[in-house]
């Protein structure tokens, strides 16, 4: 535990208070706060941010006391005599150049320490290094995990739900399949632009957690990117060492149900999407993979949660779920017969293997 | 000796030619007033657009508005508020005042100034027209990132509407500027240095510069982006090579000095205002004078400030973070001396001293985010949410509009000849300031509890409802106040009280004039001996802030309708262009329609050059 | 006393002495720096991008010029329209020495001169295209059609500028003369100033 200064404490004791106000006004959780941050980064930028706060409520109370009491104090009063004409004062004026610069200065400073934080990267064995690509697409969340190789041969591949193990230094390298996405995990780590033809690298360390209780982030593309941009979400799972393991075995697996349905070929999902260890292996990489789909916790990149009658309902009519998503152009709504709703919504259910974070969703 | 201000009132002259006149006005003044009401109509119509995006976030999972409209609204409601309301709003209180201030009798380029209205005119028409055109708006943003922005991704004609439209504006804004910057250095009274100027008048010639310099890298982009989506190019797509990055800095070299495009012009207005209502000179003149340079270079350094969650890399952060913070320097100097010319005043609480001072307060807030934002770990976490969307509302409502309400209390009866009312207005300020206030300040909250922006809807279980439905109630407020203006500027031109030359005991020269100023503007030649010339007349006695030549014959141009005719060809051309690309049948014969017209309008416009040499 | 006072500030403020139109076209110009700038900097960064889809040409900059001979073709261009300055000089020396013959002649000689450069920069521009390279299939394309054909495109405005003057001055032969002569300086200082452009691009984009 690092030494704090009493100062810091006292921020945070005051962000959080505002915090529990913002709470009890709401009434609600805020899942996507960046008030509790949860890794080092974030709880980097939330110290610097702390004494920002500070410094603008100091600066605001001066500025505003000023003002108000030249309000009332100097407010017109049956006095016509006119007010000593006075056209500055150039040491007065030189100071309060001077003052602020050296305020900015000194946020200056701290904001450059603060940078070396957050965006260099620590050195650490490869054991304690997860590499993970994350690539943004109109409007759903891939993540590729080039170090795991599946049980066919491929590198690992999820969708909208990413893994990691909490304790770790976990590597991004952020890109796009289109166009200009932002990932954007409040809790843990600040935004990346995620570009087409560029990577970009940001990296973070999730605060550990024990076995058996994942904890669940969530996160949201934040750089606009067309029609469906609000629901363009994902959750990050931070996992202990051992749970992400079972996650990665199970993962690599091939789909558990193996016996897909004639349908998903022909009402063209094949087209678009993958599942691993069964005839869809080889399908289309334009939408996510759909091997282990049951054990995700949301649909459509966090529309809707994922349950059967969701499941369902999206598939019925995905654009009356998420208008103008690009499965809409393939999916109509009535394309998909009743028969052939219930046989693809079952399988796509029956797709999971085991440990899965809906439960800690549930929370 | 003839230095009594009354001497310097004109006969009341009677317009000439109805509503035809002002298609052909050449007079700096009705040209002001045409960009205001244009541009006011534009600021409502942001408005509206403004109050669609709050019915549809009022509450979660709402379907006012599909995604797609949703996108669009937002993309005009940025749009028509950076380029059709404040900026033109700035130009019209620019265009009516800058030469009154120095005491002349027009612009330098009387022609051109209409010619750069008409194109504010019909940059806005092109602009709304893809509304009409099977309503497909531009749908990309008002920054309008590509890739985005290319037509794989934007597939509805909209883009290239923005584009045609921005282009027009970006003429009528270099033209504009050209003029105001001449007209500055070249057209002040005698005597009326630049140590002597008022400061809104430094500060338009600051802003014009910023546009000079500024504008033609958003030409080079817009035009790039232009190409790729009708002939094909790849600018910004990676295919061929092409890299989105080159739009953020093309957009965003513009893009930063924009922001100062839009406030400066409101500083001037402010340190216009308060030592009026305070009845003592400004505090510091020089100072504020100099930050607003000051602040005009730093704006050329701090572009990439606004990028850096692409991944600048360390080094490029340091910079662009320094160089932004830097600006926090001579902004403070500004407020301090604004706070300092109200110390010890005989403060007058008018309508536009309300304004003033809420300006202050609300401009603050702006500029306290706005240096946490240049922190880029602390950027990292709130751009693109809703704190970012709090931070400019603040800067740009709370200071350029709040600024702008000010400016339309404090000058209008000069422009109309007619007082406001004082009871509307300080009503409408209140309404105003709890409005935004309620609008705005709950937005930060919902960008610190992880809402980013842009987004169409968001869902129940986030966690920002009440925020939403707070900032929503708050959008009402500002409405209501902005048609209590409307009210009391309807009011005010019925039966308002006839305001006189001088109704604020004010300072400076448009206030040595008849309200409304005479088309020659001033009756006699101002020779101005001090920086507050109708001031110290008053009170500092006869001639001391300035004395008149009666010998003086300003030249003023005959109406013309060269400008017009040379606008509308390039209106045409606009519509031209859009069609080249997609069917160059229909494009060609339209272009060489455009360019016949424009041709005609030129040619026009040389020939009465060559009998009366001002443009 | 107005007198008086007048004098004292046209001495200390001598920007009230500026030429109108002088002034309004620096300032226009030095807005065209910013936009020859923006498009210089993009031909610049952009011209050496590899392409990711093999539809499109990788253009390696060094092999673009060998290919084209540029140096030959636009070095004559180059040396037409520094030449052009030099005979716009001549000509708006004629005028103030209120000598319309050598006016109109060296105001032709520019006008000619300007009509060669298009000329050239046509048969480049064919060339071009012929070897391969276009507007739309590499980013060298792209980047260096655009900024050249932007120079061109104003070379050409100047051109039908100067034309116009000369067509003036054949109508009224005395509207032009050693006291009215800011109409020939202006289109003078627009023409000087596409000249100095050139001068950036062909060093920046064919030498360096």
């Amino acid at each position: 535990m690092p030494y704090r200064r009493p100062t810091k404490a006292l921020g945070r004791i005051g962000l959080l208070l505002i915090a529990a106000t913002m709470l009890v006004a709401c009434g609600q959780a805020t899942p996507q706060t960046m008030l509790d941050p949860q890794s080092d980064s974030t709880r980097t930028i939330f110290n610097l941010a702390v004494l920002l706060f500070w410094l603008g409520v100091g600066v605001f109370v001066i500025v505003q006391t000023w003002l108000i009491v030249s309000v009332f104090k100097y407010r017109h009063k049956y006095n016509d005599q006119l007010p000593a004409q006075i056209h500055g004062n150039t040491k007065v004026e030189i100071a309060w150049t001077i003052v602020p610069a050296i305020i900015a200065i000194f946020i200056f400073v701290l904001t450059f320490q603060a940078i070396q934080k957050i965006e260099v990267k620590p050195s650490v064995a490869s054991a304690d290094e997860v590499h993970i690509q994350v690539i943004g697409h109109q409007w759903w969340w891939e993540f590729r995990y080039p170090d795991i190789t599946t049980a066919d041969g491929k590198v690992l591949v999820t969708a909208n739900e990413m893994w990691i193990p909490a304790g770790k230094v976990i590597d991004l390298t952020v890109t796009s399949a289109d166009v200009i996405h932002d990932f954007w995990i409040p809790a843990l780590s600040g935004k990346r632009d995620a570009l087409p033809v560029h990577e970009t690298k940001i990296w973070f360390k999730a605060d550990d957690v024990p076995d058996g209780e994942p904890k669940v982030y969530w996160g949201q593309c934040a750089e606009y990117c067309g029609t469906e941009h609000a629901y363009m979400k994902m959750r990050v799972v931070a996992a202990s060492p051992n749970d992400f393991q079972t996650w990665v075995t199970e993962q690599s697996g091939p789909a558990v149900n193996a016996d897909l349905p004639a349908d998903f070929t022909a009402a063209g999902c094949i087209g678009c999407h993958v599942i691993r260890g069964t005839d869809a292996a080889n399908g289309g990489q334009i939408g996510p993979d759909l091997t282990h789909f049951g054990s995700r916790m949301t649909i459509a990149a966090g529309t809707l949660d994922n349950n059967r009658d969701n499941l369902h309902r999206w598939l019925d009519s995905p654009d009356a779920v998420k208008p103008g998503n690009i499965m809409t152009q393939v999916i109509k709504d009535d394309t998909l017969s009743p028969e052939q709703l219930n046989t693809l919504t079952d399988y796509l259910i029956s797709l999971d293997p085991g440990i899965d974070a809906k439960e800690q969703a549930a929370k | 000796m003839a230095t009594d201000v009354q001497a310097l009132h004109a006969p009341e002259v009677k317009p000439k030619g109805g509503w035809l006149s002002w298609l052909v006005t050449v007079d700096h003044k009705k040209i002001g007033i045409m960009y205001l009401v244009t541009a006011f109509v534009f600021f409502l119509i942001g408005g509206l657009e403004a109050l669609m995006i709050r019915v549809q976030l009022g509450t979660p999972e709402n379907s006012f508005l599909t995604p797609q409209a949703y996108n669009q609204i937002f993309t005009m409601h940025g749009t028509t508020m950076v380029f059709l309301a404040i900026m033109p709003l700035n130009a019209g209180f620019m265009n009516y005042f800058v030469p009154l201030m120095i005491g002349a009798g027009d612009m330098a380029y009387p022609r051109m100034n209409a010619m750069s209205y008409w194109l504010l005119l019909f940059g806005g028409l092109v602009m709304y027209v893809s509304f009409i055109s099977g309503g497909n708006a531009p749908d990309a943003g008002w920054f309008a990132y590509a890739p985005l922005t290319e037509k794989i991704y934007s597939t509805t004609r909209g883009m290239d509407f923005w584009v045609l439209g921005l282009q027009l504006l970006g003429v009528s804004s270099l033209a504009g500027s050209v003029n105001i910057i001449v007209t500055i250095i070249r057209l002040r009274a005698p005597g009326m240095r630049f140590n002597r100027m008022p400061l809104f008048v430094w500060m338009s010639m600051i802003t014009s510069f910023l546009l000079i310099f500024a504008l033609p890298s958003i030409t080079v982009g817009i035009t790039l982006l232009f190409f790729d989506r009708n002939f094909q190019t790849n600018f910004f797509l990676p295919a061929a090579g092409g890299d989105p990055l080159l739009w953020q800095h093309l957009f965003w070299f513009f893009g930063h000095p924009e922001v100062y495009i839009m406030i400066l012009p409101a500083f001037g207005m402010i340190s216009e205002i308060l030592p009026v209502f305070s009845r003592k000179p400004i505090f510091g003149y020089e100072f504020v004078a100099y930050s607003g340079v000051a602040i005009g270079f730093l704006g050329f350094a701090v572009w990439a400030h606004h990028m850096f969650a692409t991944g600048l890399g360390t080094v490029a952060d340091t910079f662009f973070s320094a160089a932004s913070m830097l600006i926090s320097v001579p902004t403070g100097v500004k407020i301090f001396n604004w706070l300092a010319t109200m110390w010890r005043g005989d403060l007058r609480f008018k309508t536009p001293m309300y304004f003033a001072v809420g300006f202050i307060a609300m401009f603050v807030i702006g500029g306290i985010s706005g240096v946490s934002l240049a922190a880029p770990p602390f950027d990292l976490q709130v751009t693109d949410s809703y704190y970012v969307v709090a931070h400019f509302h603040y800067v740009l409502f709370g200071g350029a509009a709040f600024a702008l309400f000010g400016g339309a209390y404090y000058w209008l009866p000069k422009i109309t000849g007619r007082m406001l009312d004082e009871r509307l207005g300080k009503f409408n300020f209140w309404m105003i300031f709890l409005g935004f206030n309620l609008t705005f300040f709950p937005q930060h909250i919902l960008g610190i509890e992880g809402m980013p922006r842009r987004i169409w809807t968001y869902q129940d279980n986030q966690g920002w409802n009440l925020y939403n439905l707070l900032s929503s109630i708050g959008a009402f407020l500002i409405a209501f106040g902005a048609l209590i203006f409307v009210v009391n500027l309807i009011l005010s031109l019925r039966r308002g009280e006839p305001a006189g030359n001088d109704p604020w005991d004010a300072a400076t020269l448009e206030w040595a004039t008849t309200s409304p100023p005479p088309a020659h503007n001033f009756d006699a030649e101002i020779i101005v001996n001090s920086r507050r010339p109708l001031w110290d007349n008053k009170y500092s006695g006869e001639d001391r802030g300035m004395t008149l030549n009666h010998d003086w014959h300003p030249h003023l141009p005959p109406p013309s309708s060269a400008p017009l005719i040379f606008s509308s060809g390039l209106f045409v051309l606009a519509f031209g262009m859009f069609f080249l690309g997609s069917t160059p049948v229909l494009g060609i014969p339209i272009i060489l329609v455009a360019l016949a017209i424009a041709g005609f309008g030129m040619s026009r416009w040389v020939g009465e050059i060559a009998e009366d040499p001002v443009l | 006393m107005a007198q008086a006072v007048r004098t004292e500030t046209t001495k200390t403020d001598p920007g009230r002495g500026l030429d109108l139109r002088k002034l309004g076209m620096w300032t226009f110009l030095g807005s065209e720096v910013f936009f020859f700038g923006a498009l210089i900097v993009t031909h610049m960064a952009m011209r050496g991008v590899e392409p990711l889809s093999s539809s499109f040409k990788s253009m390696n900059v060094e092999a673009v010029r060998e290919l084209f001979g540029y140096n030959v073709i636009t070095s004559v261009l180059a040396f037409i329209l520094l030449m052009s300055s030099l005979t716009m000089v001549l000509a708006l020396d004629g005028v103030k020495t209120n000598n319309p013959k050598r006016f109109r002649f060296w105001l032709g000689a520019t006008i000619f001169c300007g009509l060669c450069f298009l000329g050239g920069q046509v048969y480049e521009f064919t060339h071009i295209i012929h070897e391969g390279v276009t507007i739309r299939n590499s980013m060298f394309g792209s980047t260096f059609f655009t900024l050249t054909g932007f120079h061109g495109t104003h070379v050409f405005v100047g051109v039908v500028w100067l034309t116009s003057l000369l067509i003036s001055s054949l109508r009224h032969p005395n509207r032009y003369n050693g006291q009215n002569f800011m109409a020939v300086e202006m289109a003078g200082l627009y023409w000087h100033f596409v000249d100095l452009v050139w001068v950036g691009i062909f060093t920046l984009v064919y030498l360096i």
